[in-house]
């Protein structure tokens, strides 16, 4: 009988490598309103803010746990900081940025990226940003990319107070309340009506400080017949004791406008994901989601989108792998809220080495939603009998003249899909890569080829490390 | 929250998993018959977004006021071991001895001794059920015989009554049996009507359970069932809700056998201002085990459906097939139709699919039916005449094809045999 492979560490050392917290502002561990009232002042808010704050950890105390997904007893928030400032403020030249984090982000191929392909980058580290950057000849058309801090005190101070966790508000849940009472960092990104990037932005989310959170949070608003592309990336380092992200992006796209928004997390495995994003979308607008989940120790992940116009629509492309000591429930949520409306989401699940992956989705089709189409397709595979992979999907339909249709599957890669790949000489361990990269590939061909690259590399990272 | 220091070596924990943990701790529930009762029910092994309000249900009835003795009926075919007990309903004499009256206990310590039986509609429910039921038959099918009619159950919901029937069967090896259990409402009134439904199918036996429901809007239906089946034994489930203010039914069957088998057939009308609340959880433990559910309905009105339907491919079930899928056809705006198609899944070596389908009448039906010189309001009805249609197709004796026109008249204006 042949001997059962064994699971060995995936080789991170892209990704996992940390840096020294000389010199670093942490406030104390825990959450408290002193806490947060010291944030809030360190920040220079106004007033409102504090308000927000204060009310948001008020909620958070308030609600409940969720009882429907995986566990989170390994977080206590005790043994959180909240806050970890680095020490620098944050730059628009790369040569500006303190050596030791600047060859982070020079590891992880921001800058390089800034200069090929990108109109403008941000970079937060732990809780603030240190850099961000735009193109000038986007700036001249209006475009505005800035941490949302700066934004707070500039000329867009009265937007950011109209649309600052009005789409996520504090009570949607207990990690949006947590992110109301501690947010910081972040960006703001406003393109005016009209206007079309030719390039994406992008923004990139390093947790270097152990045992902290980052709550760094994302307020785009594109108007009328405007178009953009945004890129999220983040990793960290791995500790032993538990990170925790609560982001939150909020999203705002108007009359027939487009944007696509596109994440590849690669958060470190001792990470809690406990991140929320949500669109808006006008008459005629579109968004598109396309999602990578990588990392994380647990991840709560369904960005939701909110079709409010007639004949918006939206997409969701998301590939979720989960490997050994990862617990990762992704998927979306879509409220269709107008008529003629539509939603097709198309994901991939992969889970091995006794990790656990969860499609979780629900489609609301409300009576205002006539003429309207759901489209739900969800395929995962189990890569070997120590894994799991579940598909929870909801529907709800309260309007008559729908469509709504919902695929599932669950199997294995077929035998003869690797009996046919080894009997032209490529050895299993190749041949499982390519039977995963190509099932993945709806995602990865929505990508810029940059990233479609970096996603199949995390997925040939994790399938290197399957067995020896 | 505790800080678990470890918690780097495994993944967190499921909700499935610690939801299975703390039924298993939980007390059994009790309740008294003869006083109003709240409880919740039909709660799918993985919970999702409690906003939803799809991880369980709430059902309130009323304290019975009448007895309803006489209510509940039973015609058991030659060829078995039965006996019939009146529980609450004192009106009929015991048939049957002790050890027969504890046949399905002691069958099922042995066929469960992990004691994963469960109930589809959950241990508040059984409870409820139980402490309601009016008369009780248990079956036992000797091995290889094959009973050549059904085992009839006739439940006659009556004004402000509780008319419960309880069917414990076990199918020795080798055997078949069919039960059919009608639950109409042949009076005018409003009342509360169920069965609890307990079968354990032994190795390569063939166990059909054929439920039809035809209340009046009045009342309030429950149906729980609970199977398991052995080696190649097979169950064959057919469920057809043509009525009821709110109809609950909750269905598990747990595939313990190596290469057994199960098939649900779930249909229904909903219209007035009727509730349908399913739950279906196929549990796949053995090996090369096979499930295949499809829930066909259509909502018209002001009525409301709320499928969950769980396929569980469990750790060691190699080979394992499970199938899903749904047809929802909506005719009114006002309709409100929910679906929580899970699957889980412990296991690499299975496949699982499900497929849902759930709006108006497709372009194509219609069209067809349109150039034939239907309007769109008599394709709608045609539809919903189908429904009684295949119920009285489905009908086994004249009495519960009696049941099914009963309800046509209500519902439809005329009977199944009548053009409309």
């Amino acid at each position: 009988m042949a001997e059962k492979p064994t699971i060995k560490e995936v080789d991170r050392s892209l990704y996992d490598f940390k840096k020294s917290e000389k010199g670093y502002d942490r406030l104390e561990e825990g959450l408290t309103p002193e806490i947060v009232r010291e944030i809030s002042a360190r920040k220079n808010e106004p007033d409102w803010m504090l308000q927000l704050r204060l009310k948001s950890l008020e909620i958070y105390n308030e609600l409940p746990v969720p009882n429907w997904g995986p566990s989170i007893e390994g977080l206590d928030m005790d043994h959180i900081s909240t806050y970890v400032r680095p020490n620098t403020k944050q730059k628009s030249d790369w040569n500006s940025v303190p050596e030791e984090i600047k060859d982070t982000f020079e590891r992880l191929g921001i800058p390089q990226a800034e200069r090929s392909y990108l109109a403008g980058v941000g970079a937060q580290y732990d809780s603030e940003l240190v850099y961000h950057n735009i193109q000038q000849s986007v700036a001249k058309e209006g475009v505005v990319y800035s941490g949302i801090e700066e934004a707070l005190h500039g000329p867009y101070a009265e937007m950011i107070h109209d649309h600052f966790m009005k789409l996520i508000t504090p009570h949607d849940h207990k990690f949006a309340a947590l992110h109301g009472a501690v947010w910081s960092g972040g960006s703001f990104v406003y393109v005016p009506k009209g206007v079309h990037m030719s390039f994406p932005l992008q923004s990139y989310f390093r947790l270097n400080a152990r045992g902290a959170g980052q709550f760094e949070h994302t307020l785009i608003i594109v108007e009328d017949d405007a178009d953009l592309h945004f890129i999220e990336g983040c990793s960290a380092p791995k500790y032993n004791v538990a990170n925790l992200h609560a982001g939150a992006v909020e999203l705002f796209v108007g009359k027939n406008a487009h944007l696509r928004y596109s994440t590849i997390e690669n958060w470190s495995k001792n990470m809690y994901n406990l991140n929320t994003k949500r669109a808006l979308v006008d008459e005629g607008g579109q968004v598109e989601w396309v999602s990578g989940s990588f990392g994380s120790h647990v991840g709560y992940l369904y960005p939701m989108t909110i079709l409010q116009g007639e004949h918006s629509s939206c997409t969701f492309t998301g590939v979720t792998f989960a490997g050994a000591t990862q617990n990762l429930d992704t998927g979306c949520k879509v409220v269709l809220n107008a008529p003629h409306t539509s939603a097709h989401v198309e994901t991939k699940g992969i889970s091995k080495g006794g990790g656990i992956q969860t499609f979780r989705s629900s489609m609301v089709v409300t009576p205002k939603a006539e003429d309207s189409d759901v489209y739900v397709s969800c395929a995962n595979l189990m890569l070997d009998d120590e894994s799991r992979s579940d598909t929870v999907p909801a529907m709800d339909v309260q309007a008559q003249h729908v469509n709504v249709g919902h695929e599932a599957s669950i199997g294995r890669i077929g035998d003869d899909m690797m009996f046919y790949l080894m009997s032209r000489g490529i050895p299993e361990q190749e041949a499982s890569t390519m039977v995963v990269n190509g099932f993945a590939n709806p995602v990865s061909k929505e990508l810029p080829l940059e990233y479609a690259v970096e996603m199949n590399n995390l997925i040939k990272l994790e399938m290197d490390g399957s067995a020896s | 929250m505790s800080y678990d220091t470890d918690f780097m070596s495994h993944p967190a924990t499921t909700a499935s998993y610690r939801d299975a943990q703390a039924r298993a701790k939980a007390p059994k529930p009790q309740f008294d018959a003869s006083a109003q009762a709240e409880f919740l029910l039909n709660r799918p092994p993985a919970p999702t977004w409690n906003r939803l309000k799809m991880n369980d249900s709430v059902v309130a009835i009323d304290a019975p006021t009448a007895d309803g003795a006489g209510c509940v009926t039973f015609d058991v075919p030659e060829g078995v071991l039965a006996g019939q007990f009146g529980v609450r309903d004192t009106s009929i004499e015991n048939t049957g001895d002790q050890t027969l009256a504890d046949a399905f206990d002691a069958a099922l310590a042995q066929a469960d001794p992990e004691h994963t039986f469960e109930m589809g509609a959950g241990a508040d429910a059984t409870a409820w059920l139980e402490a309601s039921t009016s008369r009780k038959v248990v079956v036992v099918v000797p091995e290889d015989a094959h009973p050549s009619k059904p085992l009839l159950v006739n439940i006659d919901a009556a004004d402000g009554a509780h008319t419960v029937a309880a069917v414990d069967v076990v199918a020795k090896p080798g055997s078949s049996l069919t039960i059919f259990t009608c639950t109409n409402s042949p009076s005018a009134g409003a009342g509360a009507a169920g069965t609890l439904v307990r079968v354990i199918a032994d190795a390569h036996s063939n166990v059909a359970i054929r439920q039809l429901q035809t209340l009046d809007s009045t009342y309030q239906n429950l149906d729980n069932v609970g199977a398991l089946t052995g080696d190649g034994a097979h169950i064959d489930v057919q469920q057809i809700a043509l009525g009821a203010r709110q109809h609950f039914d909750g269905t598990a069957v747990d595939l313990l056998g190596l290469r057994s088998s199960c098939n649900v057939d779930a249909r229904y009308l909903g219209h007035d201002e009727n509730e349908l609340d399913y739950n279906y959880v196929l549990r796949q433990r053995g090996a090369k085990t096979h499930t295949y559910t499809f829930a066909n309905g259509v909502l018209a009105d002001k009525s409301q459906k709320l499928l969950r339907d769980t396929i569980d491919l469990i750790h060691g079930g190699k080979g394992a097939v499970g199938r899903e899928k749904e047809n929802v056809l909506l005719t009114s705006d006002d309709v409100r139709n929910k679906s929580l198609p899970a699957i889980l899944c412990d296991e690499d070596d299975v496949q699982g699919d499900h497929g849902a389908s759930i709006g108006h009448v497709n372009p194509e039906q219609r069209d067809y039916m349109q150039t034939r010189g239907l309007t769109l309001e008599q394709i709608e009805d045609l539809f919903e005449s189908a429904a009684f249609d295949y119920a009285a197709d489905h009908a086994i004796g004249q009495r519960a094809h009696d049941a099914v026109d009963r309800l046509a008249v209500k519902v439809l204006g005329h009977t199944t045999n009548e053009e409309a």
